[in-house]
């Protein structure tokens, strides 16, 4: 785990986690994009997958992120009722459920992963939630799963 | 407490009726294998092959799985509760239709593997399955005796509350590190029906060459979450592994959490849609940040 490169803040030279972060691309990466207009200011630990919905994501996404060693994920998807089809983020709200509760039974801290609702007009509220999720997983430390064998990453 | 002799005899004969009076092409038991040690599965395709039908105290395969081999076709199918559980879950899922098959349910007071009790059988709520065509008791009449059963599983929830997230980490790191990833357990599974599995998809690489522990990690946890609310608690993937693997508490803690959260069980009722294939607009907040916590993890 040592062999594998540390993100490092540029200014402060504190280690950053690495973070996945799957936004569906009707309401939660439109209100990424509106943070980033409004010049809002969020810590830089996020990377962004964007997704046509948050029921396209498979929570094997999720798995193959951690067992190869991201620090977390994050995935944001369109308020219950608000889905650009309708039900997407109902399905997905229950297989979240159930897969958190499968990463805390094998070990993995439950503030590593964290599901949110953010809609398009909701920049601000982005950057909130993009905060809140770095300071738990800055509080976690780097991740001590995953990560291929022998591999620096 | 079973007398597997009149057991056996009673499903010989019953067996051989079926056959021969056409009301199904097969029927699915097991026959002696004395290569392999344990009765192996036997498909009774003609009234003088039924003859060859088993019924022993170490006879713990799941059939259900053979059933999606000899789709569309009459089948009777000798079955444990367990076995009953993940035949309703296959019929739930639409991967077979109730009329093609013709369930006889065996009694069943547990099974023996290597001289003890096979795992997960210590754990069997019911000696009588909760689905049958033909009843065949513990005695080989046609009433079932409903013997008393261990039931003495492990509360996963009860030891994840009262374990720390590093325990945690520790039992399922201690288990994969025995993995081979033979796949045996996907094999063996009533709910590992599909025709690729994503670990054999070579087009994304899931898997790497090697078996690291990235890759055995991703595996576990994928079929983990594939069977949530479908596991239904036969303990074939236990039974099967070369290694000893036992990872059957996190099908075990996920069935806990569906039946708490979402009120239901696999392999309960055939009617019924599976936990996954439908949602409420009410569904708690579960694991949402800012949302209702998960009650004690």
């Amino acid at each position: 785990m040592s062999e594998r490169a540390q993100v490092t803040d540029a200014v402060t030279k504190e280690w950053t986690p690495k973070i996945v972060a799957f936004l569906c691309n009707w309401c939660s990466y439109a209100g990424a994009d509106l943070a980033g207009t409004s010049r809002i200011q969020y810590p830089p630990s996020i990377r962004v997958i964007r997704v046509p919905c948050s029921g396209r994501v498979n929570p094997q996404y999720i798995i193959k992120a951690l067992s190869d060693g991201a620090d977390g994920v994050m995935v944001s998807g369109c308020h219950p009722g608000d889905c650009h089809y309708l039900e997407g983020n109902y399905y997905a709200r229950r297989r979240f459920s159930i897969l958190k509760r499968l990463l805390s039974l094998a070990g993995f801290h439950p503030d590593r992963v964290q599901f949110t609702w953010v809609s398009a007009s909701e920049g601000a509220r982005f950057a909130e939630v993009v905060t809140t999720v770095t300071d738990k997983i800055k509080a976690l430390g780097p991740s001590k799963h995953g990560g291929r064998d022998g591999q620096a990453q | 407490m079973i007398d597997y002799e009149k057991q056996s005899l009673k499903l010989i004969e019953t067996a051989e009726k079926l056959l021969s009076d056409n009301t199904v092409d097969v029927v699915l038991g097991v026959k002696d294998n004395p290569e392999v040690g344990w009765p192996t599965p036997y498909f009774a395709r003609k009234p003088e092959d039924a003859k060859k039908l088993v019924w022993t105290e170490d006879c713990h395969v799941n059939l259900a799985n053979y059933l999606t081999e000899v789709k569309g076709k009459k089948a009777a199918i000798a079955a444990k509760a367990c076995d009953v559980r993940s035949i309703i879950n296959l019929i739930a899922e639409n991967q077979l239709s109730r009329g093609d098959i013709t369930i006889i349910g065996m009694e069943c007071a547990g099974k023996m593997q290597n001289e003890k009790l096979a795992s997960a059988c210590d754990a069997c709520p019911a000696s009588v399955p909760n689905l049958y065509d033909i009843a065949i008791a513990a005695d080989g009449s046609e009433t079932y005796k409903n013997l008393e059963m261990p039931n003495s599983s492990e509360n996963v929830t009860e030891w994840a509350i009262h374990t720390t997230v590093e325990e945690r980490l520790d039992r399922f790191m201690k288990e994969i590190d025995k993995c081979i990833l033979c796949f045996a357990c996907r094999q063996a599974c009533q709910g590992c029906y599909c025709v690729t599995c994503f670990i054999d998809r070579k087009a994304t690489p899931w898997e790497q060459v090697d078996a690291d522990t990235a890759t055995k990690m991703a595996f576990h946890l994928t079929r983990a979450m594939h069977l949530a609310g479908r596991c239904t608690d036969c303990g074939a993937c236990e039974k099967v592994c070369p290694s000893g693997v036992n990872l059957k508490y996190l099908f075990k803690g996920l069935s806990e959490f569906v039946e708490e959260t979402y009120d239901f069980k696999a392999g309960m009722d055939p009617e019924a849609t599976p936990v996954l294939d439908r949602y409420s607009s009410d569904d708690k907040q579960v694991a949402f940040l800012g949302g209702d916590s998960i009650v004690g993890i």
